[in-house]
């Protein structure tokens, strides 16, 4: 049902997602399918590990970040990761309709927004699209 | 000063006192003639008055003098004079009236002249009491100088006491005509009055009944109508000469819908008491809802109150006071919905957390579990059988999704928009569709170009919603086959309709409903999202169905949606 991208096959060394799911069981079969599929996966449990992890380690490719404007702060946080970072790719997954609006991050060519249930093909082609 | 004629004053004329000398009354008398019956005046005593004329004529001046002498002794008969001029002029008159009493013809012309003075008498105001007085002066002074013309005198002194009260009884005749003209003038005026007070009596509760924004009509006893206002003309359509006398339940076609069955038992219960004419308690009516055909065919729902007023005959005895509740209770059905789906909208977005959060779990397990199936060469089946599960999960996330966006919709973007553009590119999106189902659509649009303020891909949607179910309700229906957009410009809005020939819709289906679907498949989103797009735009969305044309009807305002629903919009988000 999905058809394994060859990530990375354009570039020397493979490509580093930084995955923030704060469902560990969740997190857990992402970070396994995209390793299987080639990708370079770190994961950080909530939105101010990954803060501290982009500011202290070196940068990932592209952040897979899942927000929801429920949890406090995190919307702040993925807008201060932007402002200091405006060219770091993001892939937002949410369940919350509005996240979109909230967010504002104002004309942001390589920031997508994907509706829970993630379908992983889709997915794929996105973090593609974006690296 | 009115004139009595001939035969009023011979009708009025009082038949001579049966003791009293009388002559048998000729076939045509005058006045006059009649009054010198009654005194026994006859040719006689005109020649005995005539020939007396040279004795007497010589003391009128002296006559004259006196009798205004003893007026300017007397304060009250002196003030019914203007002043010494007008009392000479009326001194020489006095002597001119002696002269001409010893004139010797006494004819018409004569009663004529004394009816004259008569109503000078009546114009000046001269009291009665003061004309019978001074002729009492006068009549003594000629008597006197009758009487010292010795015997001879006796028959002269009775012909000047018979002209005299002839005199009298002519000049009291003006006060009479006065005073009767007087009655009649107050009783003129009193009619007058009485008139005018009626009219603006009639005037005030014609304009009443005329001008109250109620319906208000007139029954007699069999519930015929006798009255019907301008707001019931307005309501109904009906001119009031189509209604009068006809039944109010027949030409308003008011059936057993809302409480119809109550208001002709009400109605009934009033004939009876009206035929049996004895009083009701219950004299007013609660408030009773019922539906009515206009008549042009359209039905309106009226709220009525009934009152019984007790009258004789064939008058009204009920009046029916309606309000239009149609409007209202369109409003009411709006607001009502719309606090539904405020309220399905929170709950919608709070739902589609909790609801998608799982999904995702299980979705990305569900792709691990297919990729390690098919790396590990599992059975076929198994590895169908987890695409089962895959697809009921897509399916789930889309309900979701669909779900919101009737929950919670994106803010309209407003444009300005083709009417023309909208149904032609709806009738493209659905043309495979209608071709694969042998469905002919049809468009159905003005000539000229019209533009109104709109969300024009909300708008799509809607149309496209309502196309696609037209087209499935004809699809292998026998007889059936044919779907038309059509838009129509009104003068502050647009409409569109989508109209099928299917089996139309049943009764009372609560298809503006969430989640209500005929469809097997159906999430009975559809319409609720359409309903919404359109009551967002300021517009309004309803059905008309009958087997073989259903319409779907949208009318939407040229310049929009209203400020306020863009308002609510803006905070919605």
């Amino acid at each position: 049902m999905t058809q394994p991208v060859q990530a990375g096959a354009a570039t020397a060394r493979p490509v580093a997602v930084l995955v923030v799911d704060g469902e560990p069981k969740t997190a857990t079969v992402l970070v396994k399918l995209l390793r299987v599929d080639g990708f370079f996966v770190e994961v950080a449990a909530d939105a101010a590990a990954a803060e501290s992890r982009i500011e202290h380690g070196p940068r990932p490719d592209v952040l897979v970040m899942d927000v929801s404007p429920a949890r406090a702060g995190e919307v702040e946080t993925l807008r201060r990761i932007h402002a200091r970072h405006p060219t770091l790719p993001l892939v937002i997954v949410t369940a919350h309709p509005q996240v979109a609006d909230r967010l504002a991050l104002g004309p942001a060519p390589r920031c997508r927004i994907v509706t829970k249930p993630i379908d992983y093909s889709g997915l794929l082609r996105l973090l593609e699209a974006v690296t | 000063m009115v004139i009595f004629t001939r035969t009023q004053r011979e009708r009025r004329s009082p038949l001579p006192h049966p003791g009293l000398p009388a002559r048998d009354p000729p076939a045509a008398e005058t006045r006059f003639e009649e009054l010198k019956r009654y005194v026994a005046f006859a040719a006689e005593d005109a020649a005995l008055l005539r020939s007396f004329r040279d004795v007497a004529a010589p003391h009128f001046g002296r006559i004259a003098q006196e009798f205004y002498d003893r007026i300017r002794q007397h304060d009250e008969a002196h003030a019914v004079f203007t002043g010494e001029a007008q009392i000479a002029r009326l001194q020489r008159s006095l002597v001119l009236w002696m002269e001409r009493l010893f004139g010797g013809r006494y004819d018409e012309a004569y009663f004529e002249d004394t009816a004259q003075i008569g109503r000078v008498h009546v114009k000046v105001g001269l009291p009665q009491r003061y004309m019978f007085t001074a002729m009492a002066l006068i009549r003594s002074s000629l008597l006197r100088i009758a009487e010292a013309n010795g015997p001879a005198g006796l028959a002269v002194m009775d012909a000047i006491s018979r002209l005299l009260d002839l005199e009298l009884a002519i000049m009291l005749e003006s006060y009479r005509d006065n005073f009767v003209a007087r009655i009649q003038q107050v009783e003129r005026l009193e009619r007058q009055a009485l008139g005018a007070s009626l009219a603006r009596t009639e005037h005030r509760y014609v304009n009443a009944v005329e001008l109250a924004h109620v319906i208000i009509v007139g029954l007699d006893a069999h519930g015929s109508i006798l009255l019907f206002n301008q707001e019931a003309e307005r309501i109904t359509g009906f001119a009031r000469d189509e209604v009068m006398g006809r039944s109010l339940l027949e030409c308003l076609a008011i059936d057993e819908t809302g409480e119809g069955a109550e208001l002709r038992e009400i109605l009934r219960g009033f004939a009876a008491a009206q035929v049996e004419a004895r009083e009701r308690e219950d004299v007013v009516s609660r408030a009773i809802e019922t539906g009515i055909a206009t008549r042009a065919g359209q039905r309106r729902s009226v709220l009525w109150q009934l009152t019984h007023a007790p009258s004789s005959g064939d008058d009204v005895c009920v009046f029916a006071i309606g309000r239009d509740t149609t409007d209202e209770k369109a409003l009411l059905a709006r607001t009502k919905q719309q606090e539904k789906l405020a309220a399905i909208g929170t709950l919608a977005a709070g739902l589609a957390h909790e609801i998608r959060n799982p999904l995702n779990g299980a979705q990305l397990h569900v792709t691990y579990l297919d990729r390690s199936l098919k790396k590990s060469g599992a059975h076929p089946e198994l590895i169908e059988t987890v695409g089962v599960v895959a697809d009921e999960i897509r399916r789930l996330g889309s309900l979701v999704t669909e779900f919101l966006a009737f929950a919670r919709p994106k803010p309209l973007l407003i444009k300005r928009v083709s009417v023309q553009t909208l149904l032609e590119r709806a009738a493209q999106l659905v043309a495979a569709q209608a071709q694969q189902h042998g469905v002919e659509v049809a468009l159905d649009v003005p000539p000229q170009p019209v533009e109104f303020e709109a969300d024009p891909a909300k708008l799509e949607q809607v149309l496209l919603n309502l196309t696609q179910n037209a087209i499935e309700a004809v699809a292998g229906e026998p007889g059936a086959g044919r779907v038309v957009l059509r838009a129509r410009r009104q003068p502050q809005t647009v409409s569109f309709e989508v109209e099928d020939d299917g089996p139309g819709i049943p009764d009372a289906a609560p298809i503006f409903d969430a989640f209500f679907s005929t469809k097997p498949q159906g999430t009975g989103l559809g319409l609720s999202i359409s309903y919404r797009i359109i009551t967002d735009h300021g517009g309004t969305l309803d059905v008309d169905s009958k087997r073989g044309a259903t319409i779907f009807r949208i009318v939407l305002p040229l310049d929009g949606p209203p400020d306020s629903a863009h308002k609510t919009r803006a905070e919605a988000t």
